[in-house]
């Protein structure tokens, strides 16, 4: 599905990701982990296509197509969905217009009919249930005074309504609290098919005790400088990164 | 020219205002509103408030030409009071100015005003307004907020709140803030597969919009939002 070779990105001139090698098949899980200003949410903006990025050297490959030539939108209606640390507020655009928008977008991309108005409102309630978001938020300006918590349930649900094939989720565990994380957790593992996959980017290993990765990455100064499997978060946890990071060289 | 009791609507539009504007009196008790929609030309609107009365005003100004709207409010009775619900929209290398003086003449009156801006390209939006609080008008109640919305670096909007109050018992407040349209906010919405056109529409037509939900009729709710290019 993914297929990243040598990856380099700079911002303002400074060299963030410097030759990233990373691959992702349908049906996987991966965790990328790594220490503060380590470059994994830079990986995951530059996969999105932010423009404050600027690729300067490598291949990324997203289902056959070659993903650096394409659009921050035509990334996402093909698929591809980023999970934000930050989300934003979008201060008089109502959440259910945008939506609307967003799945027509989508729907498009993949070839279905757009969905009547009816058919909408019953698709948002659905997918707002997965997360336990209140759908009175529907009527709110997108995070517009959501909470903490709600504004990372509002990114799950996003992604539940839109269908990603591959879901980069970046610190989406970042600021909840347990019970908030159990159901974004829940969430998450509920939209696993064989058919998509997910990159969850995290610094801590408790989300990992609740959505069970397939590999786990070490991202450090902008490369991966060792995978494993999801014992080597528990690893992380116990023994740091000292041990790793000790034996590596630039 | 008018003088009423009970309620009034009166609609100010292109054509049938050329160069237009008006003085009205509510006298005690009466209720007055004020639509505005005039896309070029100097239009001057007065309005003189008696004991209890009530005005409220609702206007865009947008640039087709250049078009100014000057507004003056007399609270002259005990208890009169004013909302005024505003947009200036100086579209592309076009110039739009809105100047309001509300002038608290008695005590116990209570006036708002909350006026948007948006300029494009190269256009120019201009908000003056003053606040002006007699010595005898104790008890007054005036608040003023300015928001504005630059479409791009090439455009300009300027935004002068004047308070000159001479009562010492009174409750006002005033802001203003201008803003660029998001690159964060169009990041975010283009992940989700808009287009950035697309983008900037819906985020304009929030920013704007709000100026709709004080407009309870239909019909002329409809001939705003043609106006403002939001219909759809």
């Amino acid at each position: 599905m993914l297929k990243v070779k040598n990856l380099h990105a700079s911002v303002d001139g400074k060299e963030i990701l410097k030759g990233i090698d990373f691959e992702v098949k349908a049906g996987e899980v991966h965790a990328i982990m790594g220490p503060n200003g380590s470059g994994k949410s830079t990986f995951a903006s530059v996969l999105a296509g932010n423009e404050k990025f600027e690729v300067t050297a490598g291949e990324v490959e997203y289902n056959g197509l070659n993903l650096l030539e394409m659009s921050i939108e035509e990334r996402a209606r093909q698929g591809l969905f980023l999970g934000f640390q930050y989300p934003v507020e979008i201060p008089g655009v109502s959440m259910a217009n945008f939506m609307k928008l967003a799945v027509a977008e989508r729907r498009k991309a993949q070839g279905k009919e757009p969905l009547s108005a009816g058919q909408m409102l019953k698709y948002m309630r659905e997918k707002a249930a997965i997360v336990e978001l209140d759908s009175k938020l529907m009527n709110r300006a997108v995070n517009e005074g959501f909470s903490g918590g709600e504004k990372k349930k509002n990114e799950i649900f996003q992604m539940a309504m839109l269908e990603p094939e591959l879901a980069l989720l970046d610190e989406t565990d970042s600021g909840l609290d347990i019970d908030a994380l159990r159901i974004v957790a829940t969430g998450v593992n509920r939209l696993r098919s064989e058919k998509n996959a997910t990159v969850l980017i995290t610094h801590y290993q408790r989300l990992l005790d609740y959505i069970v990765p397939d590999f786990v990455h070490v991202l450090y100064k902008g490369r991966i400088i060792y995978s494993g499997g999801k014992d080597l978060a528990l690893k992380l946890e116990k023994e740091g990164y000292d041990w790793l990071i000790n034996d590596y060289k630039e | 020219m008018g003088s009423d009791i009970g309620k009034r609507t009166i609609v100010l539009r292109d054509g049938d205002c050329s160069g237009c504007g008006g003085e009205w009196v509510v006298e005690a008790g009466g209720e007055l509103e004020l639509y505005q929609l005039c896309t070029s030309g100097r239009h001057s609107v007065r309005i003189l408030l008696g004991e209890g009365a009530k005005a409220k005003v609702v206007f865009a100004a947008l640039s087709a030409g250049e078009v100014e709207y000057d507004y003056t409010m007399e609270l002259n009775g005990e208890g009169a009071d004013v909302e005024l619900h505003g947009l200036i929209m100086a579209t592309e290398g076009r110039k739009a100015t809105v100047h309001t003086a509300m002038r608290h003449n008695a005590p116990h009156c209570h006036s708002d005003q909350q006026v948007r801006g948006v300029a494009a390209t190269k256009g120019y939006g201009l908000f003056d307004g003053l606040v002006y609080v007699a010595p005898d008008a104790q008890k007054t109640e005036a608040y003023q907020q300015s928001r504005n919305l630059l479409l791009d670096g090439s455009a300009r909007i300027e935004t002068q709140p004047q308070l000159e109050i001479y009562a010492d018992d009174v409750r006002c407040s005033h802001g203003a803030t201008v803003g660029q349209m998001g690159d964060e906010q169009i990041y975010y919405m283009r992940q989700r597969g808009l287009s950035e056109e697309a983008a900037r529409k819906l985020q304009l037509g929030g920013f704007v919009g709000a100026l709709l939900t004080h407009i309870d009729n239909d019909e002329l709710r409809g001939e705003f939002e043609r106006a403002l290019g939001i219909d759809e």
